[in-house]
């Protein structure tokens, strides 16, 4: 239980740029996810925090103390890779209890919580196996447990679900943000998927090429995206390009192929814009449904292809001559499926996220943060 | 065009690693597989068996009823795609691809015949020249489906073929392989721990788990029928009611649930039976409490969770059970922590199967 801060922090490795100018702050018990893709500064940042590496200029604060020159084992900070670094030749409880012993701690208090954590893990009962007798979630676990044990009060996590199968992502995705959150832990968790990040964290940090490009609750950001970077990475749109118009006081866009869209915006008539739809928003309907339809924009068109993708079916459609994708979650009821049959697409004002277009370039709707 | 039966294959590896256990089943003619399951579940196992690097301990494979271990491997006239290629770095896209048919002994002529064939069956004329260093990974796949093809092999194995590459790239070409595979009638084994992947590229799917097949059939069949209740575990997410038969006279079976009753689909399971109600995450609706409201369960709201994608609401039902319900991302209703909602189930979208004897928990260990 700490809180974090980071002022001005830059790395440099040679000319190489790790991470610039970067600021953040963390409340005590937060769960904070780290989003981007590589190289954009990620684990520089965990690195900095943890004091596995010092700054090249900036401070870093832990509950308002300047921690930018204690090293590592000071730091009170448990860690969690990718690879799951366990010692091979140590069974599961060893591993566990290694911090500890080092430490010169009571290993009868740490015994103690080392089985409050196996418990809380669902891998009791493995204690005296060896990490080669136990699988990928299981190391995952256990390398989590030992990074608790020795009263960790932040915990830091570099892409730790990386190198394991969907399911059981899945299952460590809901059990780490239960742990953490039962324990009362500050937490700081790098990933490059866009689900994992929504779904454990409190809040989001987006970064590009060593900087926050935006951040906020999973909501925030997914409903307004600064950039279309920010969108792009969220996940898969559908991007109309055209020109804002008004008509009775209701702005519409005018897209390229001749589709009037009514939309929600800021920019004035006549700018040239891009809007993006996420592809779940893009609702589609049989055209015998039109009728009970209450949307802001409701366009007939045609289902070129219907696909099931799991919890989704991806349907390809074809709206003006324009050919675009949607998703819609297969517990809906009467999703079309049949190719060549005569649909609708219903979407809302504030479905669009809309980004102004200059000289034919795609420039970010805010001021970017390199020009501050 | 190759046909594979698994006929009650067992591999045992030392005296006791039972890798795969009794494995029965038929792949027929040109058509594409994919299998799944946890690690560890015998899915390499499974491909190295087809393969002829390993051999059954019992049971027989056979290749359009020919057993295999007695067809010499250049008869076998397999091909294999790995996640990492597996080209030779120092010779060019049409040496490495020209390198089977040249061990085989074949007629210059022929050769060449058969590498420009290969090489505008995946679009690589123009890349004939280049080394492998020069190529992207897409690319460097293709020169290794390419180098199938000019082995002129029938069954094409691919072990996570796509894994090198990024999530974007990677739904591309999971299109172009399956285009690839039904141009050239080719019948493909896949083994991928991306379900999605399996379930969007492939025609039927085999679930592994501990070693044995748990279920195998058409995406559609493994998503809204699973035939038992590690597939609905594994495949997508499902929550677990536990109940008891009142009444399976109907279409429908009536189920206890604590002390509500709902309407499942009815799977033949006595009156008076313990079940457990399997429902995907997705096909649930959560609703304010209504009169007209039909076929639900009572509960009230734990969290209601923005996910992107969709939001996950979680309720805790009456019995104490917990279920999650996927709904669409911008549904209208929000949800307030510790409201009384009713939890709807369509009946026809749920499975019933009995309570395992085993306990839940353990019939679902991976």
């Amino acid at each position: 239980m700490v809180s974090v801060r980071m002022e001005k922090v830059s790395k440099n490795y040679g000319k190489v740029v790790g991470i610039k100018d970067l600021s953040l702050s963390i409340k005590d018990g937060e769960y904070v996810a780290i989003l981007g893709p590589t190289g954009a500064g990620k684990t520089t940042t965990m690195y900095i925090l943890a004091g596995l590496i010092s700054p090249s200029s900036g401070k870093v604060f832990f509950d308002d103390v300047d921690v930018t020159n204690i090293p590592a084992e000071d730091r009170q900070i448990g860690f969690v890779f990718e690879e799951y670094n366990l010692f091979p030749r140590m069974s599961v409880e060893k591993n566990i209890l290694f911090g500890p012993i080092v430490k010169n701690l009571d290993l009868s208090v740490s015994r103690k919580v080392a089985y409050e954590l196996l418990n809380l893990l669902n891998i009791k009962g493995k204690e005296k196996n060896y990490p080669d007798e136990i699988s990928g979630g299981q190391k995952q676990r256990v390398a989590l447990a030992r990074a608790i044990v020795s009263n960790a009060k932040l915990l830091i996590m570099d892409d730790p679900l990386r190198a394991l199968d969907a399911k059981i992502r899945d299952i460590l995705q809901v059990e780490l943000r239960k742990l953490v959150k039962d324990l009362g832990l500050t937490c700081i968790h790098a990933t490059h998927d866009t689900h994992e990040a929504m779904r454990v964290a409190d809040r989001i940090l987006i970064f590009k090429d060593g900087q926050i490009v935006q951040e906020g609750t999973p909501e925030e950001i997914y409903n307004n995206p600064y950039s279309i970077y920010v969108a792009d990475f969220l996940g898969e749109n559908v991007s109309f390009k055209g020109k804002i118009v008004v008509e009775n006081e209701e702005k519409y866009l005018l897209t390229e192929n001749n589709l009037k869209l009514r939309v929600q915006t800021d920019f004035s008539s006549g700018t040239n814009v891009v809007a993006l739809v996420p592809l779940e928003l893009i609702d589609v309907y049989n055209k015998e449904e039109s009728s009970n339809l209450n949307y802001d924009n409701i366009i007939p068109g045609k289902l070129i292809q219907a696909k099931l993708i799991g919890e989704f079916f991806e349907l390809i459609l074809d709206i003006s001559g324009m050919k675009l994708k949607a998703y819609e979650l297969i517990g809906k009821k009467n999703v079309p499926t049949s190719p060549n049959s005569e649909i609708v697409v219903g979407m809302d004002k504030d479905d669009f996220r809309i980004f102004e277009l200059k000289n034919e370039k795609l420039i970010n709707s805010e001021k970017s943060i390199e020009d501050e | 065009m190759t046909e594979i039966q698994f006929k009650h294959v067992t591999k045992i590896f030392g005296k006791k690693v039972e890798a795969v256990k009794d494995l029965s089943f038929i792949i027929e003619d040109g058509e594409y597989v994919s299998l799944i399951g946890p690690s560890g579940c015998g899915k390499t196992t499974t491909l190295r068996l087809l393969a002829g690097t390993v051999l059954p301990t019992r049971g027989k494979i056979f290749f359009d009823n020919e057993e295999v271990e007695k067809l010499p491997i250049q008869k076998r006239n397999l091909g294999f795609v790995f996640q990492h290629f597996a080209i030779f770095p120092h010779m060019n896209v049409w040496e490495n691809i020209a390198y089977g048919p040249t061990v085989k002994g074949k007629r210059k002529s022929e050769i060449e015949e058969l590498v420009e064939h290969s090489l505008s069956s995946v679009q690589m004329k123009k890349r004939a020249e280049s080394f492998p260093s020069e190529l992207s990974a897409p690319e460097l796949q293709k020169v290794s489906l390419a180098r199938v093809i000019a082995a002129e092999a029938k069954i094409l194995l691919l072990d996570e073929p796509l894994g090198a590459l990024d999530q974007k790239i990677r739904e591309e070409f999971q299109f172009f392989l399956r285009d690839f595979v039904k141009k050239q009638g080719l019948t493909a084994i896949h083994v991928t721990h991306d379900q999605a992947e399996a379930l969007s590229i492939s025609d039927k799917v085999i679930v592994l788990n501990k070693g044995q097949l748990i279920q195998m059939g058409t995406p559609e069949d493994l998503i809204f029928s699973p035939t038992n209740l590690f597939t609905s575990f594994f495949v997508g997410e499902s929550d677990f009611i536990e109940g008891y038969i009142l009444d399976d006279s109907t279409r429908f079976s009536k189920v206890r649930v604590g002390l509500e009753s709902v309407y499942v689909q009815n799977a033949g399971i006595s009156k008076g039976e313990r079940v457990v109600i399997a429902i995907r995450r997705e096909f649930f609706d959560v609703k304010k409490p209504n009169k007209n409201n039909e076929n639900f369960l009572t509960g009230k709201i734990i969290s209601d969770k923005f996910l992107g994608l969709f939001r996950r609401v979680k309720v805790l039902l009456k019995n104490q059970q917990i279920i999650e319900a996927k709904i669409h991302a911008k549904s209208p209703i929000k949800f307030k922590e510790n409201e009384t909602v009713h939890v709807i189930i369509d009946p026809s979208r749920t499975r019933c199967f009995e309570f395992p004897k085993e306990g839940i928990q353990k019939s679902l260990e991976m």
